[in-house]
């Protein structure tokens, strides 16, 4: 026997009291029972089976008479698969301009700013008031390819 | 509110989540917009054998 976690997602708009009504019914499973803002709600459930098919079938024939809404994505995996991908990050990492100026080698955060204009470099993935962000990974692929130019000597004293 | 939940329940009250215990045994979770959004048991169940 395998442990599968089956995700069943529905459109609808239960009340918190049928939500529980739901996840009560659905006990024997272990579900959880969720609402999605903007999508409708989910249940997870949790089933032994020798299969994923037959996982996805008992989980789905015993919660489709009970659900208050309308079934519009069933999803199975291996309940190790499914605290693995729970455990995943769903945000990346995000840089501002100053990490930007150490990931290319401790230029100055006017350099960055210049090197904005060059189509090679990743587009911010949001503008705030107080800078933009990016993902670190397009920078980290864009420190990786940059042709870095020379700059100005720098100067190792003034003139008398 | 079971121990296992404590963790993300205190991430979920730093990012403006509201969380209840309430008299029927469960932790409830609404979101930053005040909508309910889950429930976790004091005592969880353990998963069915098919």
């Amino acid at each position: 026997m395998i442990n599968w976690t089956v995700t069943l997602t529905y459109e609808g708009w239960p009340t918190a009291n049928e939500l529980d009504d739901f996840e009560d019914a659905l006990m024997t499973f272990d579900a959880l029972v969720s609402s999605v803002p903007g999508l409708g709600f989910q249940a997870i459930l949790h089933v032994d089976s020798a299969d994923m098919i037959g996982a996805t079938m008992v989980a789905r024939d015993y919660a489709e008479p009970l659900a208050p809404g309308k079934l519009i994505e069933l999803r199975a995996m291996t309940s190790e698969r499914h605290v693995a991908q729970a455990d995943e990050p769903n945000l990346p990492e995000l840089v501002s301009v100053a990490e930007i100026a150490d990931m290319l080698g401790g230029v100055s955060r006017q350099r960055v700013h210049q090197l904005r204009s060059n189509l090679a470099f990743p587009k911010p993935l949001a503008e705030l008031r107080t800078g933009a962000v990016w993902d670190a990974r397009s920078i980290t692929k864009f420190a990786a390819q940059w042709d870095r130019k020379p700059g100005r000597p720098a100067k190792i004293g003034h003139a008398s | 509110m079971n121990s296992d939940i404590r963790d993300i329940a205190n991430w979920a009250r730093s990012q403006g989540w509201d969380i209840n215990d309430t008299a029927d045994g469960y932790t409830r979770f609404f979101d930053p917009e005040g909508a309910y959004i889950c429930r976790y048991p004091a005592t969880p169940a353990t998963h069915f054998a098919a």
